[in-house]
């Protein structure tokens, strides 16, 4: 950037040059560095700089209140307009969607205070490579699959990778009682459940869900990440639980999705309509629509609502990520969980963010050398690691 | 480089029909469409049945719309149009919708950091009472420029007159405004104070 020609400026030259406009309204790092250098390089124009400061900020200080509640439902009746126009197309969705983010840490604290909630002796800790379905009988069937199948047809059996499964008849299925399903870290499962709901999880992920929904409600479990693709069915209301909070389905066409090992709890959706709200009695509702995320903070426990692109939440059913200017440590985050994988990034590469698509067929390495960042980095394998070098 | 998704692109999204961007789209225009409304008229009702309208009609005739790399600019300018052809009606059928004689009204504010010191609460008061007293076209140009973040092409297109005279607009403004502060060396430094 020359600097020559703004040696000569008066106030009014700030205040009008498109540049430093920029600046004030909309900075980038780019402007920040350039600006704050050249404040520093040039101190007798310090009072014509502050001055235009002062003046923009002048201007800029209208602070008309705007009624959100009023441009939310006036929201909310454009997208039942919306869904009229394209009923055809969302008939072809039986499903609603969202995802679900939340931690481990989180999971085990939520436990102790909230027995209740979510049922605690069922939680056994994600290790091995081995994928586990414990019946509510208390039969554990292992597999070593990536991607493991699971079906759910009727009270008493089960397919897994097309092997059937038959619970003995004898056995009591109380409503309570809970089967549980865990994927390891580097798998994945897509389960269907007895009433139709497809649910696929993302590797470190457990789910407790009941052999058939016999209850006015359906209740599952999870803790990881999952998405979900809930069956209609108006008379019996669908909720997931997590940890933190609980997510009630109300749309009929919906996915729902969660991951681990995170501060935050995120719950994305795709279509249909979810409400959110915490675990606590007397919580606030929060109800969200497609495109729409709610952000849980685990240390705050608030919850907070904005925009998001649901297809960077979603890609991994698929076999595949997408990122955009995402941190390199959020990118490799996500790729230990799907590897199983301990990545360490040395100092100096915080800053490095990447945009793209990565196919999670390759392996890691392959991964890793396809991925584009905004700097050149150096990927190293150890035995059991892999570093990343600037 | 910001996260943020390129307006042509968030556009062909809603034009391809999916309403994820429709929703992203009104989030980030619609508080600022409101906003620039009550510029021109304290009828919120009046307000919300235009942005309402805007964005209805954009659902239906999202195959047909044009291009823009601007949405902000493309929604703006429709907003502007039917909101005064509302107005034209409710207040006087014989003003002609986009002549001078309409009122733009800001509420400018401060800080009350600033009104806790006594000399730079003076100056801005100042400026403010000189703002004020700005004609209605300079108000509003320099409303889009340093609010809206938008260019003298872009000005001018909305308030139908030629890019140089936009470009008057701000500039004259700007001179007014200039002339409003006299800054003694004293304020300079409790500026410094504020803007650290």
């Amino acid at each position: 950037m020359e600097t020559s020609k703004y040696s000569r400026y008066t106030i009014e030259d700030f205040v009008l040059d498109p540049f430093f406009i920029k600046w004030i309204i909309s900075p980038d790092k780019k402007d920040e560095l350039f600006w704050n250098r050249y404040q520093e390089e040039h101190p007798e124009q310090e009072e014509s700089i502050r001055k235009a400061i002062f003046m923009i900020q002048a201007i800029r200080s209208d602070k008309e209140v705007i009624p959100e509640k009023k441009l939310d439902q006036i929201h909310r009746l454009l997208i039942k307009q919306i869904r009229r126009r394209t009923t055809p197309i969302i008939h072809i969705f039986k499903y609603v969607a969202i995802l679900l983010i939340l931690t481990a840490s989180s999971f085990y604290i939520y436990v102790q205070q909230q027995n209740n909630v979510f049922p605690s002796k069922k939680n056994i800790p994600i290790s091995s490579n081995k994928g586990v379905l414990i019946t509510s009988n208390g039969n554990r069937h292992e597999f070593t699959t990536d991607n493991t199948s699971i079906k759910q047809t009727a009270q008493n059996k089960l397919t897994i990778n097309n092997d059937t499964i038959y619970n003995s008849k004898e056995e009591k299925q109380p409503q309570q009682e809970l089967n549980q399903l865990i994927i390891p870290y580097g798998k994945r499962s897509k389960i269907t459940l007895e009433d139709g709901t497809q649910i696929w999880l993302n590797s470190g992920s457990q789910l407790l869900y009941p052999s058939s929904f016999n209850s006015k409600t359906r209740k599952i479990y999870l803790k990881g990440e999952a998405f979900l693709q809930v069956a209609e069915n108006k008379n019996k209301p669908f909720y997931v639980i997590t940890p933190a909070i609980k997510v009630q389905v109300l749309g009929t066409t919906f996915n729902i999705s969660a991951y681990s090992d995170d501060s935050f709890i995120e719950t994305v959706l795709l279509h249909g309509k979810v409400n959110i709200s915490t675990n606590k009695a007397f919580s606030d509702n929060i109800e969200i629509i497609p495109g729409e995320r709610v952000k849980y903070i685990k240390n705050s426990k608030s919850m907070k609502k904005d925009h998001v692109n649901p297809k960077l939440y979603a890609s991994w059913i698929n076999g595949y990520l997408i990122f955009e200017n995402t941190p390199i440590k959020d990118v490799s985050k996500k790729l230990e969980r799907y590897y199983n994988t301990k990545i360490v990034i040395e100092q100096g590469l915080e800053q490095i963010t990447f945009s793209g698509k990565l196919d999670l067929k390759n392996n890691l390495i392959d991964v890793f050398e396809s991925i584009s960042f905004t700097s050149s980095i150096k990927v190293i394998e150890n035995k059991d690691f892999i570093t990343i070098k600037p | 480089m910001q996260a943020q998704l390129k307006d042509e692109y968030k556009w062909n999204q809603l034009r391809q029909g999916n309403d994820i961007y429709f929703s992203m789209i009104y989030s980030e225009s619609a508080p600022r469409l409101y906003r620039y409304g009550l510029k021109f008229t304290q009828n919120r009702d009046t307000i919300e049945d235009v942005v309402q309208d805007l964005f209805s009609d954009l659902i239906k005739n999202r195959e047909t719309l044009g291009e823009t790399d601007n949405i902000l600019f493309y929604l703006m300018r429709a907003f502007k149009r039917r909101l005064f052809r509302i107005l034209k009606k409710e207040i006087n059928p014989d003003v002609e919708p986009l002549a001078d004689n309409y009122s733009f009204r800001v509420t400018y504010s401060i800080e009350q950091e600033i009104i806790k010191n006594e000399e730079i609460h003076r100056q801005t008061l100042n400026l403010f009472g000189a703002l004020e007293k700005l004609p209605v076209r300079q108000k509003e140009a320099i409303y889009l420029k340093y609010r809206e973040g938008m260019s003298y092409h872009e000005i001018a297109d909305i308030m139908e007159i030629s890019i140089e005279s936009s470009r008057n607009l701000v500039c004259k403004a700007i001179k007014s405004l200039r002339q409003s502060i006299h800054t003694p060396t004293q304020l300079i430094q409790l500026l410094n104070l504020i803007f650290k």
